[in-house]
């Protein structure tokens, strides 16, 4: 039962008009960044686990990668599923059925002796217990900001962009240390036990400390206490579907997606071709990445004070203009120039969306639309990973990929462009309209 | 349009938002119709080319055996049908991966009409 907001006025005045002040958002905010990055690093370092399996069991390098790409998909799949159940639910009950679905999954995949049980114990039962864990996060880390969601939101876009950075590394020094099987034992077990003291920090409202959202100022409306009611959920998910915006929000991720998975995945092997070393390939995705930690942070930010849809349009535009570089890019230096002007555009794709949701369906429950979102995401970004293979097979080029990665991502910034204004919320009513509704069916 | 609030960009993106295919926007069903199109094609075009490829290199393969044995010869004759067969088989062996191919390619196959 979640405690009334017992915050004094006077707390709440002092703070009035400051954009960075001490409130226990900040361990939420630290909570769901050290989530997502302990939570999604097994599947970040998923290459450092392909050799170990080749060699203990003569597996082929497309049948082992197969787990993974059966993993984004589970994930993307069950997305919105886990969109509904943190709505419904509550975020914390998910990441706890999720850590726990995590452990198992990483436990018996420490055992596996078969690629069948790799694809069931990887692919689906960790890809399911990555979407339950990790998809409501965001929607709930939204309940805890009155005002200036954007500085929240881009702290914790940046730990996606730390997490492949640091996944790798941490990930290898225990495989050396103990072997892949103990090394996937040691690494869910000690996942899962920083997770659940994660969870037991973790609050899905303000409400239920007892105090106000970030940034809340005396007369506004207290609308944390609206989240937990599962028939308003499914009163507003009514509504949610009729909007545009709802699948053209999932659309338009699924397109950034394709455009900058393409480049991340082909970046190494086309650098490669180019004449750099696996080492100098890999230190462009890594600058790539560094450098996209800076927009994560600042884009949702921009998108609060200068407006959502152009920044997005920008970045969107950017990280696909910015492609057309490596038709002419064949030197180390090029490369680099091209990691850091592309990190910025690729970095400043995710971070409006969060904002986009706030802007359009206000406080209520946006588990639901962000799922959808998030499927849209996993598929471009399961698509975008494997498209470039075919092409290359047909015609022993990248190029072609290149292109498709500039129209996605120009694709997606023309359709940012035809959203609804974000000056008004989509549904405003919905919970007056659904009154009406039942007053006048005599409910 | 981007921005605040040009009347006329409003309008436009009102037309948009208003215009469905089977109950979903119209900007939505042309990005899933799109890239489902483009996912087959592709899949089915790699697909053949893989096809091709593992022929080809069948195709070559029993050819080098035929010379190889053929070269080779025998003083009793049996050299050259000997070769033919064992060519003939290897290369049988060969069209028939190739032919049979992987579960994905069947799917592209099967699923593209100009494939």
């Amino acid at each position: 039962m979640a405690r009334q907001p017992e915050q004094s006025t006077s707390s709440v005045r002092s703070n009035y008009g400051r954009v960075i002040y001490p409130h226990y958002v900040w361990v939420i905010v630290a909570v769901i960044s050290v989530m997502q990055m302990v939570g999604t690093s097994i599947r970040m370092a998923f290459g450092v686990f392909i050799e170990p399996l080749e060699q203990t069991f003569q597996w082929s390098q497309g049948s082992i990668t197969l787990a993974y790409a059966i993993s984004s998909v589970v994930t993307a799949l069950a997305s919105p599923f886990a969109g509904w159940f943190g709505d419904r639910f509550g975020a914390r009950k998910a990441m706890t059925v999720g850590t726990a679905m995590f452990l198992l999954g990483m436990l018996l995949t420490g055992y596996i002796s078969t690629i069948w049980e790799l694809y069931l114990y990887f692919g689906v039962l960790l890809g399911v217990a990555q979407a339950i864990f990790l998809v409501p996060l965001i929607p709930s880390a939204m309940y805890w900001f009155r005002r200036h969601l954007g500085i929240g939101m881009g702290l914790i876009m940046a730990s996606w962009g730390l997490g492949p950075a640091l996944a790798a590394v941490v990930v290898s020094l225990l495989l050396e240390g103990m072997g892949w099987q103990n090394g996937f034992i040691a690494l869910g077990v000690g996942s899962a036990a920083i997770m659940f003291v994660l969870i037991g920090l973790f609050r899905d409202t303000p409400a239920d400390r007892g105090i106000q959202p970030y940034g809340y100022r005396p007369g506004d409306v207290e609308v944390q206490k609206r989240k937990s009611d599962p028939e308003k959920t499914k009163v507003f998910n009514k509504y949610m579907r009729k909007t545009g915006a709802f699948w053209n929000m999932s659309s338009i991720h699924f397109l950034g997606c394709v455009g900058h998975a393409i480049i991340l995945v082909y970046i190494v092997p086309l650098a490669v071709k180019e004449g750099l070393t696996l080492v100098q390939a890999a230190s462009v995705l890594t600058i790539l990445s560094a450098v996209s930690v800076i927009t994560r942070i600042l884009v949702p930010i921009m998108c609060e004070y200068i407006g959502t849809r152009t920044v997005m349009f920008v970045f969107f535009a950017a990280q696909g203009i910015l492609v057309v570089m490596l038709f002419w890019t064949h030197d180390l230096w090029m490369f680099y120039v091209f990691a850091v002007i592309f990190g910025i555009g690729y970095g400043g794709e995710t971070g409006g969306f969060p904002i986009l949701n706030r802007r359009y369906y206000g406080h209520a429950p946006t588990g639901s639309p962000y799922g959808f979102q998030m499927l849209g995401a996993g598929l471009g970004m399961a698509l975008g990973g494997w498209i470039g293979g075919p092409i290359f097979d047909i015609f022993g080029s990248y190029d072609v990929a290149l292109w498709i990665s500039i129209a996605t991502s120009l694709a997606g910034a023309l359709n940012i462009l035809v959203l609804e204004p974000t000056d008004k919320l989509l549904i405003p009513d919905w919970e007056a309209e659904d009154a009406t509704q039942g007053a006048a069916a005599g409910d | 349009m981007i921005g605040t609030d040009p009347a006329e960009g409003v309008a436009v993106e009102s037309r948009l938002n208003d215009m469905r295919i089977l109950g979903l926007p119209v900007q939505f069903v042309v990005v899933v119709a799109i890239s489902l199109a483009l996912t087959i094609y592709f899949g089915a075009w790699a697909a053949d080319a893989r096809i091709d490829a593992r022929t080809a290199q069948a195709a070559g393969q029993s050819a080098q055996q035929f010379d190889f044995r053929s070269n080779a010869g025998s003083p009793s004759g049996s050299g050259l049908s000997g070769g033919l067969n064992q060519g003939a088989a290897g290369a049988g062996q060969a069209y028939g991966d190739a032919t049979e191919g992987q579960a994905w390619e069947k799917m592209f196959l099967f699923a593209c009409p100009l494939h």
